[in-house]
């Protein structure tokens, strides 16, 4: 098994700036928190799709 | 480049406000409208961020209410909601 060849989320971070230019980290904030709210409130909730 | 700085800036402004929005809608009664002609409505909580998922309570479909359930966003035509 070979280690890892580049560090994780390295990828996202080059195509944010790339799209987002020195805005990236803002947006990529704000994405964070979006997704840790989802993710917690499914963690409480345990939606099923309809 | 001017010229990729301002696109990257038009993109940046156009996905916060995007964002914002979608901040602005939890807690708040949303009316979607899906395919097939079938409209719902519940109160929409979050949303994850590839815009694939909306986590919503309160669904009430022509069959009955669901306490809490995910709609696939690639199901939904549109959506309302009053600010």
């Amino acid at each position: 098994i070979q280690p890892p060849a580049e560090r994780p989320g390295e990828r996202r971070l080059v195509e944010m700036r790339r799209l987002y230019g020195d805005d990236a980290t803002k947006i990529q904030g704000m994405e964070t928190a979006m997704q840790l709210l989802f993710d917690r409130k499914c963690d409480k909730k345990q939606p099923k799709y309809w | 480049n001017g010229c990729l700085k301002e696109e990257q800036r038009s993109r940046s402004t156009l996905r916060e406000r995007f964002l914002r929005s979608l901040i602005a809608m939890a807690g708040k009664t949303v009316d979607f409208t899906m395919y097939e002609r079938v409209s719902v409505t519940a109160t929409f909580a979050a949303s994850d961020i590839d815009i694939l998922n909306f986590q919503v309570s309160h669904l009430q479909t022509p069959l009955g209410i669901q306490k809490e359930a995910l709609l696939r966003c690639p199901d939904i035509i549109a959506y309302t909601f009053n600010l």
